[in-house]
């Protein structure tokens, strides 16, 4: 138990991320390139959307990488708030940069799917206005952090609005369960069947895979640059070490 | 391939730019920030650049 404390020391965390980063970046640049040419080279026209469907292999992970890495940002923000530990609540403003882009990448390409497939850039269905307000959230959360000069208390002020907020991730998930929406319900489901041909799915699954990497790397080197920015000395000594 | 039209390429052109922009903007923070912790090791004794 004591063991994982450690890694509540910027110290730590900051060697910790040098190490990982390159062991993401490379596995990711690498499946980027066998997804988009799989996505758009090898997977056949589907014979209802026509090619607009390529979109989907960006935009559902994209998608995804949204929702999943707002609830890590909840929880993040959530330990450090209540053990006070600085390194919970700069991962919590690391992850919210990554999270934005994806949001708002999974929004643009969704309209840009959208335009296409339904004949309209936007609806105002459970689904998309769900993720809409997902997005709120994030530039809320970025917003409010750097509205307040004292760290501290603009980590503890940002955790709130992250962990009112988290309550919006179930709300998108199911959206398409609970209401009667426009929007497609889920393609690929856990411990139920995939409505999707293994030669569409393939580049779909090693896109999720590169996002899941991309993010962890690009989240651990913002991390590290947090720490080189609040706690310098740290930084320094985590390296001369 | 190179028939999937505006919406497609838009789509993969504007997500590779947002994920290229986020890793650009991430070099130069940490680049900039150099500078602050070779100041930050210099004042402390260590002066070793990361």
């Amino acid at each position: 138990m004591t063991r994982w404390y450690r890694y509540a020391s910027p110290g730590h965390a900051y060697r910790l991320a040098g190490r990982l980063i390159p062991w993401c970046a490379v596995p990711a640049a690498a499946l980027f390139v066998v997804g988009l040419y799989l996505g758009l080279v090898v997977a056949p026209t589907d014979f209802q959307q026509g090619d607009a469907y390529r979109v989907l292999f960006i935009h559902v992970p994209a998608a995804w990488m949204g929702m999943l890495l707002y609830v890590l940002l909840a929880i993040y923000a959530g330990i450090g708030w209540v053990f006070h530990t600085r390194v919970s609540s700069m991962m919590a403003s690391s992850l919210s940069i990554t999270g934005t882009m994806f949001t708002a990448v999974a929004l643009i390409t969704g309209s840009l799917w959208g335009r296409p497939t339904w004949g309209t850039w936007w609806v105002w269905d459970a689904r998309t206005t769900s993720t809409l307000i997902l997005l709120f959230l994030y530039v809320g959360f970025i917003s409010l952090q750097s509205a307040i000069d004292d760290p501290r208390r603009a980590d503890r002020a940002a955790a709130v609005l992250a962990l009112v907020g988290v309550v919006n991730v179930p709300i998108i998930y199911f959206s398409v369960q609970w209401w009667n929406t426009l929007h497609q319900g889920a393609t690929i489901r856990v411990g139920g069947e995939t409505t999707m041909a293994g030669s569409m799915l393939a580049p779909l699954l090693i896109m999720i895979a590169a996002c899941w990497l991309y993010s962890v790397a690009v989240v651990l080197a913002r991390l590290q640059t947090l720490i080189r920015e609040r706690e310098p000395l740290v930084a320094v000594t985590a390296v001369v070490k | 391939m190179g028939g999937y039209g505006v919406y497609v390429w838009g789509a993969y052109a504007l997500t590779l730019t947002a994920m290229g922009g986020e890793v650009a903007l991430l070099m130069w923070r940490r680049k900039m920030l150099l500078d602050t912790v070779e100041n930050a090791a210099s004042r402390a004794g260590l002066g070793e650049r990361p």
